[in-house]
């Protein structure tokens, strides 16, 4: 729980990078809003209860350890702010009063109001709340869009990235399901499933299409093309036994499984390898079929995971709606937009849409080394729409 | 053998040239070949091996022989000439009953036995998620019985309470761990009759797989009636079709501490015929564990 905690630090880190880069030359002292400061106050205020608690031997179930761990990041990112802002104005205070001592002074504030912008930034990153799948492992389904064969080999290279990304970061990964188009060449469809806790956090924003542009080598006279892919990313939710808050068992009215209605009389008459199984859910309508395996059983129980992985992505995403209606104001969303991220291929560039993000090295993205610098950008867009959330909730 | 166009097996074959071998074991299903060409080139590395394989697929050799695998429930479980290959049947309603069984049972309290165990797939898929279930199985074939060791050591259940033995059930079931007293008792017996086999059976299974595991009538129900049920609290025996069913169920009929049922398979056909004491001396509830598995 602390490490995934420590984790989310590296991208704040990213968050500071990317606020500086906007504003480049005169760095500011930029406060948090009060409202916020009060709400670390809270925090810091629950801690010393817990600590109370701990310290006269109370009982210390895994809760209320997650929450502990929880609280003292906030708090120690809190105290740490404090420290810097109490320094600043120590510095201001000299700065006014002592004019000797001005030129140190203006250097020791350029030097401190880095580190104290990105300090405030990581305090806020912390306040915001977490995605409800933060800590899923996650499954990625790829889907060609338009663009014919092209799209397919697309869809493969994307797939491809997506391989090198996890082998990058050496995360276990495997093909739930592939299906190759008839020429070998490309994908009609294909399902990898990524065994890291916290890679849905990271690769939640790769859901969308994604745009090619560049000359196929399908296309004999040298014309670009424009081809998509569509990425579905999942959260991977716990397997049957465990019990979370998002597992849900379904009840057998709800469910349909069909496997091979063979005709004769089955059993030991005849053997079959033929184990596809059709899987599909009634009430909201998705429909999963699954053929990788050699044990129809195994193919089920994939089925299902995936099944679960779509219900809750369905969920998440229905309560979200909910909440942007309830706000009545067009927020500007980091998800279903439709065309997410165009790679071109002529001019080496990979752009960004949503947060505008343009890095010229094709090579390095599909390659999956450098896909986390526009994963990064992408999150450092996302963490600031959701801070001026936060902060157009807390003053409305 | 379905026929099939020289159209379909030359674009098969562009596609991968050992295609049209594996086509006639798929009744002509293009995906299902490749299907099974992707399982052949993830078992077997080797270019020849692979090659080999669809040769002998062409000749109807099972692939599970082939392949000398057979994923079953959570496990792999080998598999060889001579034995029966475990089908998806079985390990459907092995895989239904084992999620109803109780979970918590005293180390030693739930006795299983398994008769006509072949490769063991339901006594191992039950050993290993039942880990203090004392499970005790029979078969007649010696080949059945090497198998059958060496999948134990291979799902590593060694060195716990699952015991094989070689017997006949038809002639010595009063001999056969003849102290004990089961609470479960499953079985999946030969139950095609012989005047049927060669009618209904597939060519690979009556080339390939051993007429001992397949070619029975009601010689085993019978055997459950007279033998094994005034030494079992519950039985779950797999069935080929409806009158064998009924006759365990007739056979019980007079008997009314018995509750008898008939559970389907996903294709519609009747599979299992089960049975349980409805007040058993054991404290175990049985109406809780079959209501639910006959659904």
């Amino acid at each position: 729980m602390i490490s995934k905690l420590f984790g989310r630090g590296k991208f704040f880190r990213n968050v500071a990078l990317q606020v500086r880069f906007n504003s480049s030359e005169a760095v500011e002292f930029r406060p948090l809003h009060s409202s916020l400061i009060s709400r670390a106050e809270l925090y810091v205020n629950e801690l010393r209860e817990l600590e109370d608690l701990l310290s006269q031997g109370g009982s210390f179930d895994l809760e209320k350890q997650k929450n502990f761990a929880k609280l003292s990041t906030i708090v120690d990112s809190y105290s740490k702010y404090r420290e810097e802002v109490n320094q600043y104005k120590e510095l201001q205070e000299i700065l006014e009063l002592d004019p000797s001592l001005r030129e140190e002074a203006e250097a020791d504030i350029a030097a401190l109001l880095p580190d104290l912008n990105k300090t405030g930034d990581s305090l806020l990153n912390k306040l915001l709340p977490p995605h409800p799948f933060a800590d899923k492992p996650s499954i990625l389904e790829l889907r060609p869009g338009v663009g014919g064969s092209e799209a397919m080999i697309f869809t493969q290279d994307l797939l491809n990235m997506y391989i090198n990304y996890a082998n990058y970061h050496k995360w276990k990964w495997n093909l739930i399901s592939k299906t190759e188009n008839a020429s070998g060449s490309g994908v009609l469809e294909a399902i990898l499933n990524i065994d890291e806790p916290g890679s849905y956090d990271k690769l939640k924003f790769e859901a969308g299409v994604h745009r090619v542009q560049r000359v196929p080598a399908t296309e004999s006279k040298g014309r670009t093309h424009t081809s998509t892919a569509a990425v579905i990313v999942l959260p991977k939710m716990g397997e049957e036994s465990e019990s979370d808050a998002y597992e849900r068992t379904f009840k057998p009215d709800e469910i349909r499984i069909d496997v091979m209605r063979a005709s004769g009389k089955g059993g030991q008459h005849v053997n079959t390898t033929d184990s596809a199984v059709r899987l599909t859910h009634y009430p909201s309508g998705i429909v999963i079929s699954m053929q990788e395996e050699r044990s129809q059983h195994r193919n089920k129980a994939k089925a299902f995971a995936i099944l679960r992985a779509r219900l809750a992505e369905k969920e998440r995403l229905e309560k979200e709606e909910k909440e942007r209606n309830a706000r009545k104001d067009q927020v500007s969303t980091t998800d279903r937009s439709d065309k997410i991220r165009t790679y071109n291929y002529p001019q080496n560039r990979i752009t960004d849409h949503r947060c505008g993000f343009t890095l010229y090295d094709i090579e390095g993205v599909m390659k999956g080394e450098r896909l986390d610098d526009v994963i990064d950008a992408m999150d450092a867009f996302s963490s600031e729409q959701k801070a001026k959330q936060l902060l157009q909730d807390m003053s409305a | 053998m379905p026929r099939i166009s020289p159209r379909i097996l030359k674009s098969v074959a562009n596609i991968d040239r050992r295609l049209p071998y594996l086509l006639f074991e798929c009744s002509g299903n293009i995906s299902d070949a490749k299907q099974e060409l992707s399982w052949i080139k993830n078992e077997l590395q080797d270019a020849n091996l692979i090659n080999r394989a669809c040769w002998l697929r062409y000749n109807r050799v099972p692939l599970q022989y082939i392949l000398k695998t057979q994923p079953f429930g959570p496990l792999d479980l080998l598999v060889r000439p001579g034995v029966l290959i475990p089908r998806w049947e079985t390990e459907e309603w092995c895989m239904d009953l084992i999620a109803k069984l109780p979970e918590k049972a005293r180390q030693g309290q739930f006795k299983v036995l398994d008769l006509c165990s072949g490769s063991g797939c339901i006594a191992l898929a039950i050993a290993h998620t039942r880990t203090e279930y004392i499970v005790k199985s029979v078969d007649l074939s010696p080949k059945a019985i090497a198998l059958l060791k060496d999948n134990v050591r291979k799902v590593g259940l060694q060195n716990t309470n699952v015991q094989c033995i070689q017997a006949d059930i038809l002639r010595h079931s009063e001999h056969i761990y003849s102290k004990d007293k089961f609470n479960l008792i499953t079985c999946n017996p030969p139950y095609i009759p012989s005047n049927n086999f060669v009618k209904e059976c597939t060519t690979s299974v009556k080339l390939y797989e051993p007429r001992l595991a397949l070619v029975a009538d009601l010689e085993f129900y019978d055997n459950l009636l007279q033998y094994w049920i005034p030494r079992t609290e519950s039985f779950v025996y797999e069935v080929g079709d409806m009158k064998q069913c009924q006759h365990v169920i007739n056979g019980l009929s007079h008997n009314t501490s018995w509750k008898t049922g008939i559970k389907y398979d996903s294709n519609d056909k009747p599979r299992c015929v089960y049975g349980y004491l409805a007040n058993p001396e054991s404290t175990i509830d049985y109406v809780k564990i079959f209501d639910s598995f006959s659904t």
